[in-house]
Order: structure tokens, then C-alpha cells, then sequence
């Protein structure tokens, strides 16, 4: 379905951007990616500014809609292209739940940028380790959930699987995840990535990044 | 039945979640939790939310941990056709955006309260100020655009957001460079559902200030 005028201003290798690609793919909505040229502090420009006062990525153009938050801008691009779809379901319970687990990969992610940082841009080891396990932590929730419902918001696939794919793909990628520790996570992740026809859209970002991870926590002999 | 909140006072979020019941008129009963007791650790607690946070929900069979997801909850459920969370998607979308960058500021008000609570360690709590006060700088550009967080009128997303900077105010933190948020604070507080607030952000309040007093003339 073509939707004239959605613009997501993102980057590759941010896994809150891959999220809302795989979304998009997912509902089959025509998008334009516009690169944002972080390392030039293109999100501070008055212009990323008046459209979102916070300066992240992703940020979302439709119309006169300016919205930051890969968060909502999923769950914006579900009520307004795809109000029927399972991936985001109408009944308030239902609902709920999956927005509980959106929330959830927002501190999932924030523990990602907890190893992220110190191992690309800080180089500090002991950040490193002082931060991985609340990553580990996450994980061990994810594994629980993961145990109670057949993937990460219940029996059905919905949106929080697969901003938390965009995520744990990442971690995968920078060698983090060991199938010893999260059986039930590699199992997900292994089936996600063969089934879901659109998980091409995140494959490039996650081996950016995971592969960049991987090669700097080797090189701080962690 | 009913609902059941499990939570303590002094916490944003469950602020946040007290706040949005007594907007909707809802009626609770509250179950106190004492996390540095280990409360939220227990095996029944984890059966019932295994991320040991508060606040929690419970409505029947369903257990609802996440502050902000508890209280889109609240209205899609009880309150279907309220302002409070409204239905268009673009209105919608932007409390949305809101609440989102609500869980940062309430990261960043935790980045100073926990070394603070838990490590009596006051150099990382100072140095983690100027975060959450870049955070209430972007809420001030946020309010040039619109006169609450997410447009023309109240939302979901003004009640989450009133519990993280009432905190920053009960603390003294320097709020003298952002006008439109002290203006946008005093609108708040005249709702009937500040009410719920009070208690918690002043109990909070009297605790870092005392605390980080302490420890600053310890330190000295």
C-alpha cells in the first residue's frame, strides 16, 4: 500500500531505525529513507530540530506529523496504515500487552547502548564490564518471556517482536548472544529471521553494528 | 473485582499511574511494596511480574507491569472516547511520542536517585544532573510548539510527565532557565488529579534533599 508522504530520517545500524523499517516492511508501506549524517551533527541542524526538539534517530515525517520515537512511530504507523492488523491488536488487553513489551525494549536497548558506547566510542573496559549485565539481565527477561508465550508479547507475532528482532539480532551479531545461556531466544531469533518474509530490511544494520561491537570488545581484551 | 496497583508513593511512575486513576475516576486499592525489602523479589511477585518493577496492575486475569502501558491501558479500556488519550492517530501519535520521551526523563532522574539510595555514592549522583536537565531543556523547546506536552489540552502524556519534573522541583534542581515548563507545572497542578501526586513527590523530595545533604558535608 503506497503512502505518499512518510519519511523516516534514520541510520543503518541504530536498531531503534531497523525497527521501524521492519514495521513498515512488515505492513507493506512505501517509505523514503533519508540518512542522517550523525557523525556531522546533521540531528542538531535547526531544520532535524524543528522537527524533532530531541535530536534522535529515528524521526518521522508524515504531512504536518513530526514524531520522534521509534516507539510510537510504530505504533503511529499501525493505527493509521494498518488499524486491522494482528501485529498491533485493538482489544485493550491484548493492546496493552504488546505495548508492555515495546517498553521493555526500550530498556533493552538502553542496555545495549550501555556496552555500545564504551566499547566504540569510549573504549573503556571497565564501562564495558560494568554495564554488561544489565544487558545479560534483559536477556534473562526475555528468556522468561519467552517461556511463558510463544513469542515476545504472546502467542501471535506483533510489533514488539520485532523491535526487540532489531535489537537481539544485534546482540547476536556482536557475539553476544550464547545459545547455552538463551535457548529460547536463539530458537525466536533463528525463526523470525527464516520466516518473516521483510527481515531482509534489517540485516545490513545488524551486522554493521554487531560486527563493529565485536571487533572493539576484542580489541579491549574483554 | 477491581483493580489492584502495587507500588509506593514515592516513585514517578506509579505517580504517574495514580494520577491517570483518579483522572478517570477509577477506584484501586493499593498494595504497598518495599523494594529495598525485597518486596518485588519474592516468587509470588516475580510469578506475577517477573521485571520486579512497580508499578504493576492487576485486572482480573491480567498482570500489567510499565507505567505508561498501564495507563494507555486505563483508558482504552475504561475510557475509550477521553481527550485524556485520543483516538485520531496523529493526536494519539504524538502523546505517544511523549510517553516515550518520558521513560528518559525518568531514566535520568534515576541516574541521580540510585547512587543516592543505594551506594550512598553523591559525586555519580551530582554528575548526573546536567542529563535530566538537558532532558527538561528539550520539554521547553517541546513547549514552544504546543501548550501542553502533546497539544491543545491534557493528555496521558502531561500526567506521566508532571510526575519526573514535579520530582525535579520537589529536589531544588535549577528549573530558572525553562519558563514554559515552570508555567506549564503550575497549569498541572491546579488539575484536581495533582492531588495524587502530592504525597509521593514530596516524601521523594524531602528524601534527596536531606540525603544529598548529608553526603555532601560527609564528603567535605
Amino acid at each position: 500500500m503506497p503512502a505518499m508522504g512518510v519519511d523516516i530520517f534514520g541510520v543503518q545500524g541504530s536498531p531503534p531505525c531497523r525497527a521501524v523499517y521492519l514495521v513498515a516492511k512488515a505492513i507493506g508501506l512505501d517509505y523514503t529513507f533519508n540518512k542522517v549524517d550523525m557523525q556531522a551533527g546533521q540531528h542538531r541542524s535547526p531544520e532535524f530540530l524543528k522537527m524533532n526538539p530531541a535530536h534522535t534517530v529515528p524521526t518521522m515525517k508524515d504531512g504536518d506529523l513530526c514524531l520522534g520515537e521509534s516507539k510510537a512511530i510504530i505504533t503511529y504507523l499501525m493505527n493509521k496504515y494498518a488499524p486491522d492488523s494482528e501485529l498491533y491488536p485493538k482489544d485493550p488487553a491484548e493492546r496493552a500487552k504488546v505495548d508492555q513489551r515495546l517498553h521493555f525494549d526500550s530498556g533493552l536497548f538502553s542496555s545495549i547502548r550501555g556496552i555500545v558506547f564504551p566499547v566504540l566510542f569510549n573504549k573503556n573496559l571497565e564501562e564495558f564490564k560494568k554495564n554488561k549485565p544489565k544487558l545479560d539481565e534483559n536477556l534473562d527477561l526475555l528468556e522468561t518471556f519467552l517461556g511463558r508465550s510463544q513469542n515476545v508479547a504472546g502467542e501471535k507475532v506483533t510489533v514488539a517482536d520485532l523491535a526487540v528482532l532489531a535489537n537481539v539480532s544485534t546482540v547476536q551479531a556482536a557475539g553476544l548472544l550464547e545459545k547455552d545461556k538463551w535457548p529460547r531466544i536463539s530458537a525466536w531469533l533463528t525463526r523470525l529471521q527464516t520466516q518473516l518474509p521483510y527481515y531482509s530490511v534489517n540485516v545490513e544494520g545488524a551486522n554493521m553494528l554487531g560486527e563493529a561491537v565485536k571487533k572493539g570488545i576484542a580489541e579491549l581484551g574483554a | 473485582m477491581g483493580l489492584t496497583v502495587f507500588a509506593f508513593e514515592a516513585s514517578p511512575p506509579c505517580r504517574g499511574v495514580f494520577i491517570t486513576l483518579k483522572a478517570l475516576g477509577l477506584e484501586y486499592e493499593l498494595k504497598q511494596i518495599d523494594t529495598k525489602a525485597g518486596d518485588t523479589r519474592t516468587p509470588e511477585y516475580l510469578e506475577k511480574n517477573p521485571q520486579h518493577t512497580v508499578p504493576l496492575l492487576e485486572d482480573g486475569d491480567l498482570y500489567l507491569a510499565e507505567s505508561r502501558a498501564i495507563s494507555t491501558y486505563l483508558v482504552n479500556k475504561y475510557a475509550p472516547d477521553s481527550d485524556l488519550y485520543p483516538k485520531d492517530p496523529e493526536a494519539r501519535a504524538l502523546v505517544d511520542s511523549r510517553l516515550f520521551f518520558d521513560v528518559g526523563l525518568n531514566t535520568a532522574l534515576l541516574h541521580i536517585l540510585k547512587p543516592l539510595k543505594y551506594d550512598g555514592d553523591i559525586a555519580r549522583s551530582d554528575a548526573a544532573i546536567p542529563a535530566l536537565l538537558d532532558l527538561i531543556n528539550i520539554f521547553e523547546a517541546m513547549l514552544a510548539k504546543s501548550e501542553y506536552a502533546a497539544g491543545d489540552h491534557v493528555t496521558l502524556a502531561d500526567l506521566a510527565i508532571v510526575a519526573n519534573v514535579s520530582t525535579a522541583e520537589a529536589m531544588g534542581l535549577d528549573l530558572s532557565g525553562v519558563p514554559k515548563v515552570r508555567a506549564w507545572l503550575d497549569k498541572i497542578k491546579q488539575l484536581p488529579c495533582y492531588e495524587a501526586n502530592v504525597q509521593g513527590v514530596t516524601q521523594l523530595g524531602v528524601m534527596y534533599k536531606e540525603g544529598s545533604t548529608a553526603l555532601r558535608a560527609k564528603a567535605q
